[in-house]
């Protein structure tokens, strides 16, 4: 497109912004980015790209000016670029994950593992879940790890700044740590909340190398004024909003099991898995897990970042009726999560012959509890016979693996139901209650089978 | 709020201009009809995907089923996030068309 054909688009578009009653401070902004445009020339990023999508040359640098933060709009920049699709995928392949996964959208990369391929004790780095609220920083992609540093501070006496080779220096753990998104189960809500419809599978169990968090909020030295976490990380944030910003009540932060991780199952974390350095936070709402973590601020009440106000994360203070969305004060922070189980095998719709010995497996978790019993019925709830659990969990907060062995005497139709309950004597629901953004999804999981005649 | 129109799209510019063509004049009438809510339905398509897609994958709305008070909820937020730029007009487009395509009920 010339110079002189783009001015003239300008031109006309104007002239049918004001037609169409624009405002005079639209009409403002439509100037001040048409000028930013014509000003940044040859700078304009996917021209090309633009005029396929019929709005002409120029939006790009508009939307810039108005997204104020140099974000290129996506769609136009991959038209040109291809930035959309290779991230994700850069993303994927970085972490080789696997042919089966479901992923709900790719920008934000968000990734989850159908319940058969969740049959491993320790969930390798090419099955676990991927959960994003924005982007996956590029220097992570590059497992580029230079400049990074962790700062801590707020509520701390000695603000505290540590660098990977001090933390790396550290006691470290390992771990076997279950992560779980908040909104998995999402999918099992009637009607359906807003959100990424998580069926069974954004949950992974993998094994985490890091720093006890306490072991460094000690080294900067907690006041009594802290109360609440905030987290950050360095992650590029999609639209004009400020960082995604989770925290946790202090006892949790100084728990042992919640660890400033660097490594997964043994290796550098994957890009996509939080490179350099993340928290784990077991037992609670993934998001507090903070990926590509950089900062921890001490905070003397609750925290309110992006993620911790509203409806985000956040349950209501009584049981609602479905559909129903309470008062925004009606609502309180979410989490930990509840007892829960999922079936890793047989995977649904398997075809059984009569009197044949089908080997039911599944793990359960129960956060901040423990599993005392998994309970299996292949007659809608009628009956329930109690699974094998094997042994205890490696360390708490992992979760722990139940089977059972099977036959169907007739033929027909079943469903294998299987439904946990923790040492408080809590269990799953058969249906599943309701809240506005559909977390603490626990209904007991079903796998529908089919014996032949 | 300041509001950016979103240039009107060709095809509906030209609809509006659009002269009746004297004929067989019902179906080429119905013709015309289903031709225009076509564009239009295109038209709403193509502005709720450069929209969304300016800073998301589209699959974060398509992957969704929700009632049109849900769709207005996501759209506040997303006001609230940046997208300033639709009159309020090419908002309800975009609302009436997710809950034809990916919603239910009103």
């Amino acid at each position: 497109m010339t110079k002189k054909n783009d001015n003239q688009f300008w031109d006309r578009l104007r002239g049918k912004t004001e037609d169409a009653g624009a405002s005079p401070e639209t009409l403002e902004v439509f100037d001040e980015a048409v000028s930013r445009r014509r000003f940044m020339g040859s700078m304009g990023v996917g021209g090309a790209a633009l005029t396929l999508f019929g709005f002409g040359a120029g939006t790009d640098a508009a939307m810039r000016g108005l997204f104020g933060r140099g974000l290129i709009p996506a769609a136009w920049a991959d038209e040109a670029n291809g930035v959309e699709d290779d991230q994700a995928k850069a993303a994927m392949s970085d972490a080789s994950k696997e042919s089966g996964l479901m992923v709900h959208n790719d920008r934000p990369l968000n990734v989850e593992t159908p319940p058969h391929m969740l049959v491993d004790e320790v969930t390798p780095a090419s099955r676990h879940f991927v959960r994003n609220n924005d982007l996956i920083p590029q220097q992570a992609l590059d497992r580029d790890a230079s400049g990074w540093s962790l700062k801590i501070d707020g509520e701390v006496h000695d603000e505290l700044e540590v660098g990977l080779d001090d933390l790396k220096s550290m006691d470290s753990k390992d771990l076997v740590l279950s992560i779980e998104c908040g909104g998995n189960g999402r999918a099992n809500f009637d009607p359906q909340p807003r959100g990424n419809p998580w069926d069974r599978g954004a949950i992974g169990n993998a094994r985490w190398t890091g720093v006890p968090l306490k072991d460094l909020l000690e080294r900067a030295g907690v006041k009594d004024s802290a109360v609440y976490t905030a987290h950050e990380g360095y992650e590029p944030i999609l639209g004009d909003r400020g960082p995604f910003s989770r925290g946790v009540p202090i006892e949790k932060a100084m728990e042992e099991h919640t660890i400033v991780a660097y490594q997964m199952n043994g290796e550098d974390l994957p890009a996509a898995h939080g490179f350099p350095v993340r928290l784990v936070v077991p037992g609670w709402y993934g998001s507090c897990s903070h990926k590509w973590l950089t900062n921890i601020t001490l905070r003397d009440q609750e925290h309110d970042g992006r993620g911790m106000t509203g409806y985000s994360y956040r349950m209501p203070k009584y049981p609602v009726a479905p559909g129903e969305r309470p008062p925004e004060e009606d609502m309180k922070v979410g989490g930990p999560w509840l007892i829960k189980s999922v079936i890793t095998g047989p995977e649904k719709d398997t075809g059984l012959e009569r009197g044949e010995t089908v080997k039911v497996t599944g793990h359960a978790w129960a956060g901040e509890d423990e599993v005392a019993e998994v309970w299996i019925s292949t007659d809608f709830g009628l009956n329930w016979e109690k699974a094998d659990l094997k042994g205890d969990p490696v360390n708490k907060y992992a979760w722990v693996h139940f089977e059972k062995e099977l036959s169907f005497e007739n033929r027909g139709y079943y469903e294998i139901w299987a439904r946990a309950v923790d040492d408080k004597g809590n269990t799953q629901p058969i249906v599943q209650p309701w809240n506005p953004r559909g977390y603490d999804g626990n209904v007991v999981h079903r796998i529908p089978v089919t014996v032949a005649a | 709020m300041k509001r950016f129109v979103l240039p009107p799209l060709m095809g509906v510019a030209l609809l509006a201009l659009a002269v009746p063509v004297w004929g067989d004049a019902i179906s080429e009438e119905e013709q015309q009809a289903q031709e225009e809510k076509a564009e239009e339905v295109s038209a709403t398509k193509q502005l709720f995907e450069q929209t969304c897609s300016a800073c998301h994958g589209i699959r974060q709305a398509t992957n969704q089923n929700l009632n049109r008070a849900d769709w207005h909820w996501v759209m506040d937020d997303m006001e609230d996030y940046g997208m300033t730029w639709l009159t309020d007009e090419q908002r309800e487009d975009i609302v009436d068309y997710l809950v034809e395509n990916h919603g239910y009920g009103d």
